[in-house]
């Protein structure tokens, strides 16, 4: 490429559309639609399965309530054309206005009643669909294999079992009842109001596809501008992200002129487009609301003159405009249920996504469990793996080690020696060749017998929210205080447990943030030793601790190594150097393997590594 | 709390107008049952046989006003409407722009005593929830109380006698509606407690998912799952349950109130004699009660959601209101070109700590030399280089940048003088020529290509498909960590500054590139102050003078062979990485 063509100068780069910044934060996307809807449907549908006798109840209460209140009005109407006679000089029956009055009484009262017994086992029906739903995701992140979780990040796992979940709860808990009393009610009003005039349901059911059609036609325009918002606050919001997060960049580079610049033009667009949607979502109610007031005019006209005509009475005037509003509030809550079913049943099928996952090849019965006998010496053979099958990573791997060696695992980043740790406890599957121990194929093996054999101790220290205790016996349940103990001193960390207030009992706060970065890698240490392994892995990166607890680290470390079989991924050149066996890996291939000072002989990879730490610096500056 | 709200000043003139028209709203559409009252009691009656009496002229023209009192409502909910949603987006943009300012102007004391986490939170989330306040205030905030004032009003004015129901029910409603708040309020909270917890022991269960299936504990943290997920369940079906009980029996009260009106009118008729329009006043008057009541219940939706709003408010104006530890000077000092640093007796104690970060500290850099810093974690190393640019001011002693003291300069002066590179590299979305142009917009093609090149950058950027054109996907993602670091430090060449600090940043490139790179440094800033920090002794042995911290202090500085020789901690530090041979071959 020619030296012009490498880029364009600045101007024209600018009119590259720039990748869209997006925010981390969860913004919900409002008008998300489902994938498959008939199929994630019935699928849904199979949880109210076990639940049927509470369902059929449910409905029936419900019918029942809403029955009720549908009869009310009309019952009640009589009592205001009861009294409407003494417009014509008549007499009113009080006796008979009471028994009106009773019976609508009764008649709200038991509604209310029945709507009270559906809401209270409604409530038990649907968190029970949502107990299980939760149970069935953690169940299943349990057994399938590990290349799914590393595969997805915690956020995006985390947010099925929590807001996709509650998604759905919302959907079993309000939605369902919503639309059975709908219906219910639609139905029943519409009867009730035949009852009384055909020309009057006329209208009222008329207004019935001109709402529909007015909804449609402003949530079109509405959800557009709803897009276009939530785009823009994403860019916004991710800009603030980037520019907060580097603020410290911003400032030495004196960036923040531009960067308020490009921030107000971001911010314009999004004040535009927030008004927008607010003014167009906050239109749909105004406008609904002015139908319904023309189908009140027009039943207080139309109304009148059927009265005029002899057709109907007063108090059927009354009951009809209750009807009305009555028929209006389902009707009105159309809109919005459609969205709520969209966005539940896409939940649904992200939820079923993690469902349906592949498990791990489960362990055979004639699996070996007792590795007692077995010595920790570890073969591979020919090993094949890769994560991405279209990647190559391990072609064909092959090392021997014996019992009590110590095999260090050099090599530069994402050469692959994680790998080797995956595939030692049997986290991923092999895609060829095989690893034994004690002379036992890992795949006949146990997974929970083999995982006992090894000790780990990796970079990343994962510390749960119980106390110091909970976690140090995390590998071994039933250790005594005195073993406990025991590893304490080994590994340095007794003096600083000591000194807390609650000593081995402390809790440690959610991700362990209540004490250092040194402390929580020697309780991992410490957690590992107690189980006794017969085989360790060990990761050496020790980051940001202080040279003092380095030490102890670092001899806690060697201390375990002493007469077990370990895997260091090693960064220390001492024990590179002491190791029984380099093997040098680089973009996933062993290239090398050998001592310390074989490979240095041999002049290669390993021993250009080794020497480029001095070659440049013998340069005065 | 409330000051925030003095930002809607500007709009005063909208805010008038939309809430007049939500008033106006409210007005006309109590005037519907009104209308109903007078076509009854003008329009309609029963003859003296019963037969019905209609005045078809009185009904049509009560009717068109009816009309157009629906159209008018429906005009005036709509022209509120577009003003609210004017003055909440402008309001929201002003705030938006302030905060942003305003976190611009922070030091590095203020960044970390609030954290990154927080502001965005403040800046995004925040800002949403008072932008809907504003929308809620300009509308339901002002229609329910018009509709219950309003609506007590016509219903007094139509028939006093009928209200007297009123009586019960609003005290009872009243009384309901502060019960069910006050019972459902720690209900919630603990739904909120236990849903966190649910979500902590997945998350744990997510991250530690190696170390569980390690030791075998996956039973114990399905018991652990289990016992949060019955927890949070029961929870739930208590809340539920108590909406269940208050939602039926604010209905059955709302219409056990409309039989009472009819009582009261039964009884008015058959024994008060009252007179006929009794009926027409029954019709209107049992919708304004309603109306009532309803509009208690939207007020105290209303009241309790405000508090929630409003605590949005009080954070967003926290951090407007937060003072700048490190103030600017608005002219630009006189100073000569060079690029010496002296450091004379620096402490700094951060603000609420016991100990000193550094103490101390004194050491000149001057132009042509690499100065290297080194100790271990927590020895002060990077504190010392972020009083440079002033992030933090020195609590004792003094910085000078050629002969000036840092704090008389402009801050923008002075920072142009320094070309850093911080331990992690940071990029923005953007090209990779717009990274390299952060600090000189105008920088030519050229000088991004030398500083490319100088940074080791050059080939990995053109065997790009779009060469410096390639996107840089938020936070760098898409390149590498030894990738995203040299872009870093080719960022810092553009500038061409006279005083280069690298903290650190050599560590995430292999031996041979870190080599390379401080080769070319050598080799192309001869005149230019080097201040490197590290921990590799590999890195520093060549420095004219290093500089050993130890706690905060400076343990002895000097060149490499002589530390070697009588500094313990530097031996200490180098034989941990180094043998005693290698350390000879210098």
């Amino acid at each position: 490429m020619s030296e012009k063509n490498k880029f364009k100068n600045g101007q024209a780069a600018a009119k590259i559309k720039k990748p869209q910044r997006k925010s981390s934060q969860n913004i919900e996307g409002k008008f998300e639609k489902p994938k498959n809807f008939k199929a994630t449907l019935k699928r849904l549908a199979v949880y109210l399965k076990p639940q049927i006798p509470a369902l059929i109840l449910i409905i029936a209460l419900i019918a029942v309530s809403t029955l009720l209140s549908v009869l009310a009005p009309k019952i009640l109407g009589k009592a205001t054309t009861e009294l409407f006679k003494i417009t014509g000089g008549g007499t009113v029956d009080f006796a008979y206005i009471l028994k009106i009055l009773a019976i609508c009484l009764v008649l709200y009262g038991l509604s209310s009643l029945f709507t009270f017994f559906s809401g209270f086992i409604t409530a038990k029906m649907a968190q029970n669909i949502v107990y299980d739903m939760r149970r069935q995701i953690h169940d299943k992140l349990d057994r399938v294999p590990l290349k799914y979780h590393d595969s997805y990040t915690h956020g995006e796992i985390l947010s099925r079992v929590t807001n996709d979940i509650e998604t759905i709860n919302w959907s079993f808990q309000e939605s369902l009842t919503q639309i059975l009393k709908g219906i219910i009610t639609i139905i029943g009003v519409l009867v009730m109001m035949l009852t009384i005039s055909v020309w009057l349901t006329l209208i009222v059911a008329v207004s019935v596809p001109i709402l529909a059609l007015i909804t449609m036609k402003i949530a079109k325009v509405s959800q557009k501008q709803f897009v276009e918002q939530q785009k823009e606050l994403g860019e916004i919001n991710g800009y603030i992200e980037e520019m907060y997060t580097g603020q410290r960049i911003v400032k030495l580079f004196n960036y923040e002129d531009r960067a308020q610049k490009e921030f107000d033009e971001i911010n314009i667009r999004l004040q535009t487009a927030g008004r927008r949607a607010q003014f167009y979502s906050g239109s749909i109610m105004p406008v609904l609301k002015f139908v319904n007031n023309l189908v009140y005019v027009a039943i207080c006209l139309v109304g009148a003159l059927l009265f005029g005509q002899g057709k109907i009475d007063i108090g059927n005037i009354t009951a009809f405009i209750t009807y009305s509003k009555q028929f209006a509030q389902p009707i009105n809550e159309t809109a919005q249920i459609s969205n709520v079913i969209q966005s539940t049943l896409a939940a649904a099928e992200r939820v079923f996504e993690v469902l349906d996952e592949a498990e791990e090849v489960p362990d055979t019965e004639d699996s070996l469990k007792d590795t007692a006998g077995l010595l920790p010496n570890v073969r591979f053979e020919g090993v094949k793996f890769s994560y991405n099958p279209e990647i190559p990573l391990i072609e064909d791997m092959s090392f021997s080690v014996r019992e009590g060696a110590t095999i260090a695992i050099v090599g530069p980043t994402g050469a692959g020696k994680t790998t080797l740790v995956n595939l030692l406890m049997r986290f991923y599957e092999l895609n060829g060749g095989s690893i034994s121990v004690g002379g036992v194929r890992t795949t006949q093996i146990n997974r929970h017998n083999l995982r006992n054999m090894f000790g780990m101790v990796l970079q990343d220290t994962w510390l749960f929210s119980g106390t110091i205790r909970e976690n140090l016996v995390y590998g071994k349940p039933d250790a005594t205080d005195e073993e406990i103990r025991e590893v304490l001193k080994k590994v340095h960390i007794e003096h600083f447990i000591d000194t807390l207030p609650d000593g081995l009992d402390t809790v440690l706060k959610e991700d362990a943030g209540n004490i250092s970065i040194g402390q929580r890698q020697l309780i991992t240490i410490a957690r590992a030793v107690l189980t006794d392994p017969q085989i360790l892995i060990l990761d050496e990166a020790t980051s940001s601790v202080d040279t003092r607890t380095e030490k102890y680290i670092q001899e806690a470390m060697t201390a375990m190594m002493e007469g077990r079989t370990s895997f260091v991924i090693a960064h220390r050149l001492s024990t590179i150097k002491n190791a029984d066996l380099i093997l040098v890996m680089n973009k996933g291939r062993l290239i090398e393997q050998g001592t310390h000072a074989e490979l240095l002989a041999r002049k290669g990879f390993y021993a250009d590594l080794y020497n480029s730490q001095f070659r440049i610096s013998k340069n005065p500056a | 709390m409330f000051k925030l709200f003095k930002n809607l000043k500007p709009y005063v003139l909208f805010i008038i107008i939309g809430v007049s028209f939500v008033a106006a709203q409210g007005i006309l559409e109590l005037q519907l049952p009104d209308m109903l009252k007078q076509i009854i009691n003008e329009g309609l009656s029963l003859s003296e046989d019963g037969a019905p009496v209609i005045d078809t002229a009185v009904v049509f023209r009560k009717s068109a006003i009816m009309l157009g009192f629906a159209v008018l409502a429906s005009v005036c909910a709509l022209i509120s409407s577009y003003f609210a949603a004017k003055v909440a987006a402008a309001f929201s943009k002003d705030v938006r722009r302030k905060l942003f300012s305003k976190v611009q102007t922070f030091s590095a004391t203020e960044l970390d005593s609030f954290g990154t986490a927080t502001l965005i939170n403040r800046s995004t989330n925040d800002i949403t929830q008072v932008q809907q306040l504003v929308v809620m205030l300009m509308r339901v905030a002002i229609f329910a109380p018009v509709m219950l004032i309003g609506g007590t009003v016509m219903a007094f004015k139509t028939d006093i006698r009928m209200t007297a129901v009123l009586l019960i029910s609003v005290p009872l409603i009243a009384i309901g509606a502060v019960v069910m708040l006050k019972v459902s309020f720690p209900v919630f909270k603990q739904i909120q407690t236990r849903t966190d917890k649910l979500t902590a022991v997945m998350r744990e269960n997510l991250t530690g998912v190696r170390v569980i299936r390690a030791f075998n504990r996956e039973e114990t943290e399905k018991e652990r799952f289990d016992k949060a997920n019955k927890d949070l369940t029961k929870s739930l079906i208590f809340a539920y349950r108590i909406m269940a009980v208050a939602i039926p029996l604010v209905m059955l009260l709302m219409n056990f109130t409309a039989i009472g009106v009819t009582f009261t009118v039964a009884r008015g008729v058959t024994s008060a004699g009252w007179d006929p329009s009794a009926v027409g006043n029954m019709v209107a008057v049992s919708e304004y009660v309603f109306h009532i009541m309803f509009s208690i219940l939207v007020v105290g939706m209303i009241a309790s959601m405000i508090p929630r709003a409003v605590v949005s408010a009080g954070r967003i104006q926290q951090v407007l209101d937060s003072e700048v530890s490190i103030k600017d000077n608005p002219y630009a000092a006189d100073c000569p070109a060079g690029g010496i640093v002296e450091f004379d007796n620096v402490g700094l104690r951060f603000a609420g700590a016991d100990k000193f970060a550094v103490r101390n500290i004194s050491f000149t850099a001057k132009p042509g030399t690499v100065t290297a810093i080194i100790g271990s974690t927590g020895s002060g190393k990077s504190t010392i280089v972020n009083l440079l640019p002033r992030f933090y001011d020195v609590t004792e002693g003094s910085i000078k940048v050629d002969g000036v003291d840092v704090r008389d300069y402009n801050l923008m002066q002075l920072r142009a003088k320094l070309g850093f590179v911080p331990q992690k590299a940071l990029l923005f979305t953007g090209t990779i020529a717009d990274n390299l142009r952060f600090q000189k917009e105008d920088a030519s093609d050229e000088e991004i290509t030398a500083a490319a090149k100088m940074a080791e950058a050059y080939d990995f950027i053109t065997k790009k498909e779009d060469g410096f054109d390639s996107i840089v996907t938020q936070g760098g993602t898409n390149f590498s960590g030894g990738q995203k670091q040299r872009l870093a430090i080719a960022r810092a060449f553009v500038g061409k500054p006279e005083i280069y600090v690298f903290d650190d940043c050599f560590s995430a490139l292999d031996f041979k590139t870190d080599a390379k790179v401080r080769q070319n440094i050598s080799q192309n800033l001869k005149g230019a102050t080097v201040i490197i920090i590290a921990q590799r002794i590999s890195t520093v042995m060549s420095a004219d003078n290093i500089i050993v911290l130890d706690d905060g202090n400076i343990a002895m500085q000097g060149r490499h062979e002589e530390l070697l020789k009588k500094c313990d901690v530097y031996r200490e530090i180098a034989l941990s990485q180094l043998s005693e041979e290698e350390l000879g071959n210098v």
